[in-house]
């Protein structure tokens, strides 16, 4: 294909057609009504209906951005606040942690001192309840001391009797001397029983 | 046309309107994260002693021809109440607190229906029993604080069982039933509940697993009547 080649570069061209004669009388020629086909109206324009279409459609889809636009916006929104509000949440958390270990810390070490303190009121308990004891145990001692001493002395009452029989009825030292071995009899009873008891 | 385009708006500000309530719910409520109840320490006294051990005496008594051990409480800051047997026919009483302090007693009287005895110590104890204002409920735990087999002083727990003839008596009051170890020496002791307030008195045990107390309201009607004591007679 060359300039020169009339039919162009896709095959055959369209006839030149003649351009039309400017009109020289721009009115047009009356014509006979009734000879003439019914020319039609011509139809108006259809640019105002697209117009408003168009608008009608960017409106709708400026509604539709806003009303997308706001739930994201609001989204956003609570997604911030969730997060400020899971940190706050988290950094309690671990705090409340910290808190509890070292509550369980001090109930372990609270434990302990309870333990401790326990065993030193048994402890103290015993050396009070000693101490009381003590001072019982010197008492009966006493007491069988001074049986015992009566023992002796009644033995050594009942000795001189003896050396003296003769001024005494028979039966009467017999009797006498009945009582004084019972009464020592009884304190050493005591004295068993207060070795058996106390050790 | 004007008209319809109003109501366009309308309906489209009403729809924007919608879409926004419905993301409200989106925004989280405000949340108030609980704070941790601090742990204090349980109310109790300083020395780790309980009330009614602190209230308990050590009872030695002489009488004519024997040495006794018991327990008594305070009842005030100057009567203890004790059994009867423990003081009964004694010349010689003694009382000892939890510390070792000695108190002299000047007087003994004791109940003739009930084992309660009432002795009146020489000076003032700082501090008193209380007296419960209900008896107890079967199940409950009572404790039994005082000096088994002459001390040291130890406290024993177990639940109130039965409220039964008193074996030693069957004619005399009931008793509260015990399920504890109460020994020789407990005698007297005081039997207090959960709050430490005295709602009987120890004055029996089999020796092994069970023992019986004078009720709350035997205890009341000795302590509010006193011409029904007698005076202990400290001659043999």
């Amino acid at each position: 294909m060359t300039e020169d080649d009339p039919r162009g570069p896709n095959g055959p061209q369209p006839e030149p057609v003649p351009a039309p004669e400017a009109a020289q009388d721009s009115a047009p020629a009356p014509v006979p009504a009734q000879d003439s086909a019914p020319v039609p109206e011509p139809t108006p324009a259809p640019a105002p209906a697209r117009r408003r279409g168009l608008a009608i459609a960017l409106g709708l889809s400026l509604v539709a951005v806003v009303a997308l636009a706001v739930p994201l916006a609001m989204l956003a929104t609570a997604r911030s606040t969730w997060e400020g509000q899971n940190d706050e949440l988290r950094a309690h958390v671990e705090s409340l942690t910290d808190e509890v270990s070292a509550q369980n810390a001090r109930i372990a070490e609270l434990e302990q001192t309870e333990a401790q303190l326990a065993t030193l009121k048994e402890e103290y308990s015993s050396a009070v309840n000693q101490g009381a004891q003590g001072t019982e145990l010197v008492e009966e001692l006493e007491d069988i001391a001074d049986a015992y001493q009566k023992c002796v002395e009644a033995q050594q009452e009942h000795f001189d009797v003896l050396r003296n029989s003769e001024l005494y009825v028979r039966s009467s030292i017999d009797d006498s001397e009945q009582s004084i071995v019972a009464f020592c009899d009884e304190v050493t009873a005591a004295y068993q029983d207060f070795r058996e008891k106390h050790g | 046309m004007g008209e319809r385009r109003r109501l366009g708006v309308v309906a489209l500000a009403l729809a924007c309107a919608t879409a926004v309530s419905a993301c409200v719910p989106l925004a989280p409520p405000p949340y108030a994260t609980p704070s941790p109840v601090l742990a204090t320490a349980a109310a109790s006294s300083d020395d780790g002693f309980t009330h009614a051990e602190r209230i308990a005496l050590r009872v030695w008594a002489i009488s004519c021809d024997a040495y006794r051990n018991g327990t008594a409480w305070m009842l005030d800051e100057t009567h203890a109440v004790t059994n009867r047997h423990v003081v009964r026919d004694t010349t010689h009483i003694e009382l000892t607190d939890y510390q070792g302090r000695e108190y002299r007693v000047v007087s003994a009287e004791y109940s003739r229906d009930d084992d309660l005895a009432l002795v009146t110590i020489d000076g003032t104890f700082p501090e008193a029993g209380t007296l419960a204002s209900d008896e107890p409920a079967l199940g409950d735990d009572l404790t039994v604080s005082g000096y088994a087999l002459g001390g040291p002083l130890a406290s024993v727990t177990g639940p109130y069982v039965d409220l039964r003839v008193n074996d030693l008596d069957p004619t005399g009051a009931e008793i509260y039933y015990l399920r504890l170890l109460a020994r020789e020496g407990n005698s007297g002791s005081p039997v207090t509940d959960a709050a430490g307030d005295v709602v009987g008195v120890v004055f029996s045990s089999d020796g092994e697993r069970y023992a019986g107390a004078v009720t709350l309201p035997r205890l009341e009607a000795f302590l509010a009547d006193d011409a029904k004591r007698t005076e202990v007679d400290a001659s043999c």
